[in-house]
């Protein structure tokens, strides 16, 4: 056996190549593929050996390929969509029962039944959208409004207090 | 990716697939359209050499792809590299239904074509490959396994022993008992197709 790529091969190394990765020396081992060029300059019955390999590579190659059809990819991309909605259904059902509620369509569909005597019939963002708008409205104007109720009440009781002092210190 | 091409990827190469399986993780639909081009001919290709059956190839193949979404999340980057973890789980899903098929056939074996009978009519159009792949057929499953690789597929010796979780040396052996084989039941063909007698000669 030869060591390294300097080493002259022999005849029987060449022929256990050939027998094992076939004809093509770029796929032989990178330290082998020198010694067996060299082998192959100079001894017809390397090349001998060579052309059998060849042969047997050529009619390994009249083996037509399997190329994947559009039915299998179909298939394949189909169990892809399947275990991703099942995913993430699991990763909903570790999420707020509201979200759920809505991510279900059970929430999409109680707002549509709900707007259905009123006959609106267009996306649902709108009406959700102007509900929602409303209600920041009002909160917004209840926190900042001029003079709340609860400023009213204490200002009333103020006033009935200072009348008390008033009338104790009448004599 | 051309033969060649596989030959020569380093195997410090970081895993160009990695990207890939943990998009899928998160439900990316392109990502797994993209990982399914990039393998499904091979995955297809190495369970039909295995089970010579194109409809059984096609269920092999769907069950890895499966095995591959449900599991992406799992994906450690950095440990095996994904095209040869897919492959050893193609290998290991054949040879379980290799398994079962023996079990099977045990008493009556399935009836193969024999790959030295009348070459001259095996000489006809398509004939050739039917000859070639009863040959193939007749191999060993880990020898077939090793030339599917190897021969057809075109990854390098480390890879496929990988792949097999065998040795280099263990492939290689591998390789040419399976080649000596096809060329011996070959070689009525071999002669008619080459004019070369092909039986093992001392050099």
């Amino acid at each position: 056996m030869t060591d390294n790529a300097t080493d002259p091969m022999e005849r029987a190394e060449f022929r256990q190549l050939a027998e094992t990765y076939g004809s093509n020396l770029a796929v032989w081992p990178s330290d082998k593929r020198a010694p067996a060029q060299r082998l192959l300059s100079d001894d017809p019955s390397a090349r001998d050996a060579l052309r059998e390999a060849a042969n047997l590579d050529a009619l390994l190659g009249s083996v037509p390929v399997a190329r994947p059809g559009a039915a299998l990819r179909a298939r394949v991309m189909a169990d892809f969509d399947r275990v991703s909605g099942e995913r993430a259904s699991a990763r909903d059902h570790q999420r707020p029962a509201g979200w759920r509620f809505w991510r279900g369509e059970k929430g999409a569909d109680w707002v549509r039944r709900s707007l259905e005597p009123l006959g609106w019939s267009g996306p649902l963002w709108q009406p959700v959208g102007a509900l929602a708008a409303c209600l920041v409205i009002g909160l917004a104007a209840g926190y900042s409004g001029p003079i709340s109720a609860e400023t009213q009440v204490f200002a009333s009781l103020e006033a009935v207090s200072f009348d008390l002092t008033d009338w104790s210190q009448g004599d | 990716m051309t033969v060649q091409a596989r030959k020569t990827q380093s195997a410090a190469a970081p895993d160009p697939d990695g990207p890939l399986v943990l998009a899928i993780a998160g439900g990316d639909q392109r990502a797994a359209a993209t990982l399914m081009d990039r393998h499904l001919g091979t995955v297809l290709a190495t369970a039909q050499r295995l089970l010579v059956d194109r409809a059984e190839a096609e269920d092999v193949a769907q069950e890895v792809f499966l095995r591959v979404w449900r599991h992406a999340g799992d994906w450690a980057p950095g440990q095996a590299k994904f095209r040869t973890w897919i492959v050893r789980v193609t290998l290991n899903l054949c040879y379980d239904r290799l398994r079962k098929k023996r079990e099977i056939y045990t008493d009556t074996l399935p009836e193969v074509v024999d790959p030295a009978q009348s070459p001259r009519d095996a000489l006809e159009a398509g004939e050739v490959s039917k000859a070639v792949w009863a040959a193939i057929e007749l191999l060993p499953e880990r020898q077939r396994a090793a030339l599917s690789l190897c021969h057809f597929e075109g990854y390098s010796n480390q890879e496929a022993a990988d792949m097999m979780e065998i040795s280099v040396e263990a492939i290689e052996s591998l390789l040419a008992r399976a080649r000596r084989t096809l060329k011996k039941s070959l070689g009525p063909l071999n002669r008619d197709l080459f004019g070369h007698v092909t039986e093992d000669k001392a050099m």
